[in-house]
């Protein structure tokens, strides 16, 4: 048995703002903290830190003080693991490079973000069509931008900003190309947030000049290529006036977020569905992160996609009201001025989602031939006939055809699928369902959950070194 | 921190730096983006959404197959496959 | 005479009752109250075979595996039906004479199934390499897969015109003079000449309202799923039944179509608390482990595949491990219910004693082994 074992007060799922952010209010609050996280480096999508440990950027500067500040505060941090199984009875394992892991605890904070929520479309499998988030982390955290010639395809502003960090490692972006024409209601909605209106417009501006073409009401309905794209088919959303980008290397494309719910599933919260907030997302009381389960608590993304000042905040809230669950005394400003602050940070972010929010017209770019489930290789087509023969939910779809059911555990083609069967049911996607998560929540080698789950649970235990004296005996 | 490892690309050595991604390696020296083909209609895939989610950038490292490229640190003697 | 007839559950059982009754000239609907095969029927692994069984029911095992091979020929859709026959492996010496007996057993009845010894099993399934004492092997043992199954039934049945209601749970049934005359649904009642009640686990809950008792219990029965691999697997391998059955103790494995290993390990663990099947629940870690061993213990090379998926069905248990199938003792209402674990292969016997019941003729094999009139149903109230 080489599992590694850890027990502590509160484990924290994800070391992006929000983690990070609870990690440090529960540990200064005086509980053996554990912050746990998928990649090499801490910081999450947006506090992304370069692997070779250069700083680029205020966003990575900001996000290397999260980490020392969380490091400060004795948070123990356990990296390069993926949470795998987690029950409801405070018991996580996690898989790795550096092994398995089994974790106990007495609350649970999940911070487990969001990914770029993409669509189906003719030829979105060929390689060189990424992620803008996909291309964002290769830029940030290697150095290495996917395409020289880059179209940038979907909606939001984050379509901005990779754009300005592609620009900024040298790329051209030959087009940025935005699904909604909505100018006017984003210019209102931004000015009501005056803190936030400068830097938005300077990101429009830096980028705007230096792109070669941006084009509103627009989107690439095909990608064209054999082994490798080499162009995009771009038109407006009812087909007409279509046009042929020819010559580029790399399409990145995203449609907002999609929160990371595997963790909170495994756990048995309750969510809901809000296509504004990125879709299916963990139910939580916005003022202390408390969700439906006793105990665990959720911040960030995985929420509702609000973005990473709402992350911070609740994180911070959240990091507090699990160290107040288990008994321990809280500084006093983590009360209303947080709350108030993040009702205003969220109404922002999620004012961006309202405003930014898929089309169902996008379930029309797929052809019947197009692949729907990138793992099974499972076509739109197929998933209509099942429809037509009775399926009328994800999960009915997804047993008749197989999409689904791959090694991305429906990840990859939860929007599209929930598209494709919104359009072809007529129910609301609430009632099409998600393909619910199980363990394990990553494809996971059989000795490796063997190891993790078999491991003893008190023999050999290491537990933050810190806050263990500021925890009376008679709490634990 | 820094410093150079050499790894093994379909049987052809590499220098790249320590702390780079297997992905990162591949596509800064010209591997890719195609790194495999699918099982069922046997067309090319690579990088996809880049945060080890989609598992589309599977390649072979050291005789094991269906390894995520964008997840996989590079060391030194890596042997990497790409089918 | 056509009758206008209500089935209520949409798994196996339920869809091949539709198909008969539809088959025979009946106005069918059939009522499920989420997916088409979601439940128990999906979550099964859908082994079809008379080998170390049931003995009782052998007669009826025997007709019901060749209705399967017959209707995998006749409907359009594949359930990908293959005859890849069953291996039950013996890890002790004092097994063999069980096997032994069951063999002289199945042979008496006109099946076929033999002794192996690991070298004869090695040459049928090269990746058994792990340490058994012998094996018995049965190769007319069949698969199909389970939501295929449910599909290629169902589309053939709508083709005949069956209306299906899908994400529709029946609340309670309407009844007139003590005779059920259809089911009350939130979109409304149906009226129907007979209601069958195929609900698995949650047939007590509907029967209770019409003062019927049903004695089925939930069990809670796990799988793990791993990713797909290159063909590594033939037979369906499971335990000997050496000592009374599943719950004994008992594993299957299998690689499905996809390529993906199956494999579960029900350990002895009795059945689960009343309403256990309402629960959304994860398998349990001490069973991943036991799992895990057993598949590598006797898959050695499969030590490292990597696990993609898990998940948990409620089998209905009778107190007699047999289906209660027929006439409810209430006008108007059958039941279907009580697979024990292995509902699949008797579901095209079910839906022929189901509906011969209902036009009051005599299935071509004795059906009194799932008649509900051996227990007492009707509650006091």
């Amino acid at each position: 048995m080489t599992a590694q074992r850890i027990e502590c007060d509160v484990a924290i799922v994800g070391a992006g703002p929000a983690g990070l952010s609870a990690a440090t209010a529960a540990s200064m609050s005086g509980a053996r903290t554990l912050i746990i996280d998928a990649y090499v480096e801490a910081g999450g999508q947006y506090w992304m830190q370069a692997s070779d440990g250069r700083l680029i950027g205020s966003q990575a500067a900001e996000g290397r003080e999260a980490i020392h500040r969380a490091e400060a505060s004795g948070v123990q941090f356990l990296k390069s693991a993926e949470v795998f199984a987690a029950y409801p009875d405070f018991q996580l394992f996690t898989n790795g490079r550096a092994g398995t892991a089994r974790i106990d605890c007495r609350t649970v904070v999940v911070a487990s973000g969001a990914h770029d929520r993409t669509t189906a479309f003719p030829g979105w499998t060929l390689p060189g069509v990424m992620t803008a988030g996909g291309g964002q982390r290769l830029a940030k955290t290697q150095g290495v931008v996917p395409g020289m010639r880059i179209v940038l395809s979907g909606s939001g502003i984050f379509l901005y900003a990779v754009a300005d960090t592609l620009l900024d490692k040298g790329a051209e972006i030959v087009a940025l190309i935005e699904m909604r024409r909505n100018e006017t209601v984003l210019a209102r909605h931004l000015a009501r947030f005056p803190e936030r209106w400068l830097e938005a417009a300077a990101l429009f501006g830096r980028v705007r000049r230096r792109v070669r073409r941006w084009l509103n009401g627009r989107v690439v309905v095909e990608a064209l290529g054999v082994e490798r794209v080499g162009a995009v088919r771009v038109a407006k959303l009812d087909g007409s006036g279509i046009e042929t980008i020819e010559g580029i290397d790399s399409l990145l494309t995203s449609y907002g977020f999609q929160p990371q719910i595997e963790v909170t599933s495994l756990l048995g919260c309750a969510h809901r569905f809000d296509d504004a907030l990125g879709g299916w997302h963990v139910e939580a009381d916005p003022a202390t992160g408390r969700t439906s389960v006793d105990g665990v608590f959720a911040a960030g993304e995985v929420t509702g996609v609000s973005g990473a000042r709402p992350a911070q905040l609740s994180g911070t809230l959240a990091g507090y009201a699990a160290a107040r669950a288990l008994g321990l005394a809280v500084p006093p400003e983590a009360t209303a001025s947080l709350v108030r602050q993040l009702a205003r940070a969220r109404a922002f972010g999620q004012g961006l989602g309202r405003i930014f929010a898929p089309l169902p017209e996008l379930s029309r770019l797929a052809r019947d031939d197009t692949v729907l489930c990138r793992c099974e290789e499972v076509t739109v087509g197929e998933v209509r006939a099942a429809v037509r023969e009775g399926a009328r939910s994800l999960y009915g779809s997804k047993i008749w055809t197989r999409a689904g059911m791959g090694r991305c555990q429906g990840r990859m083609c939860r929007m599209p699928m929930t598209m494709t069967l919104v359009a072809a049911t007529g129910r609301p996607a609430s009632e099409i369902g998600y393909n619910q998560p199980r363990v394990p929540a990553r494809p996971v080698p059989v000795d490796a959950v063997l190891d993790a789950l078999s491991a003893d649970a008190t023999s050999n235990c290491s537990t933050p070194a810190s806050n263990r004296l500021n925890v009376s005996p008679a709490k634990l | 921190m820094t410093g150079n490892v050499t790894i093994m690309v379909n049987g052809t050595r590499l220098r790249c730096a320590a702390t780079t991604t297997v992905a990162a390696a591949l596509l800064a020296n010209g591997h890719g983006p195609g790194l495999r083909k699918t099982e069922k209609l046997e067309t090319p895939r690579g990088l996809f959404c880049g945060m080890g989610l989609c598992y589309d950038c599977l390649v072979t490292i050291d005789g094991r197959p269906g390894q995520r490229a964008c997840m996989t640190p590079v060391s030194d003697g890596m042997r990497i496959e790409t089918p | 005479m056509a009758q206008r007839i209500v089935v209520i559950g949409g798994g196996i059982v339920g869809t091949s009752i539709a198909r008969e009754l539809i088959v025979r000239g009946h106005k069918v609907t059939l009522v499920e109250r989420a997916s088409l095969g979601g439940a128990v029927t999906g979550a099964s692994l859908a082994c079809l075979g008379t080998h170390m069984n049931s003995r009782d029911e052998m007669e009826v095992l025997k007709w019901a595996c060749a209705a399967w091979a017959d209707l995998a020929g006749l409907l359009k859709h594949s359930m990908e039906y293959r005859r890849c026959g069953q291996l039950r492996f013996l890890d002790r010496a004092e097994d063999i004479p069980v096997a032994e007996d069951w063999i002289a057993f199945e042979r008496a009845a006109g099946t076929r199934s033999e002794l192996l010894s690991p070298e004869e099993v090695h040459r049928i399934e090269p990746l058994l390499t792990g340490r058994i004492v012998a094996a018995t092997y049965a190769p007319d043992a069949a698969t199909v897969t389970p939501f295929l199954a449910v599909r290629a039934l169902i589309q053939d049945t709508i083709a005949r015109g069956l209306l299906v209601k899908t994400h529709t749970p029946v609340s309670d049934f309407s009844v007139k003079g003590g005779k059920v005359t259809g089911v009350l649904t939130a979109e409304g009642p149906i009226e129907a000449d007979a209601v069958v009640l195929a609900t698995g686990p949650w047939a007590p809950d509907l029967a209770l309202k019409i003062g019927l008792d049903l004695p089925i219990q939930p069990r809670k029965a796990q799988c793990l799923a791993s990713v797909r691999m290159p063909p590594s697997i033939r037979c369906v391998i499971a335990a000997c039944e050496s000592a009374g059955g599943v719950a004994a103790g008992y594993t299957q494995i299998q690689q499905a179509p996809s390529g993906q290993i199956l494999f579960n390990t029900v350990l002895a663990g009795g059945l689960s608390a009343a309403g256990a099947q309402n629960l959304v629940s994860e398998v349990d870690p001490d069973f991943v482990c036991n799992s895990i061993r057993q598949l590598v213990a006797l898959f050695p090379s499969l030590s490292t595949i990597e696990m993609l998926r898990s998940w948990v069905r409620y089998e209905a248990v009778t107190p007699d491990d047999r289906f209660i199938a027929g006439p409810s003792g209430v006008p108007g209402l059958y039941l279907a219910a009580g697979d024990g674990g292995s509902g699949f292969t008797r579901a095209p016997a079910l839906a022929r004693v189901i509906a011969d019941a209902l036009e009051g003729a005599l299935p071509p094999f004795d059906a009194s082994v799932w008649s509900p009139s051996r227990f007492e149903l009707a509650t006091a109230a």
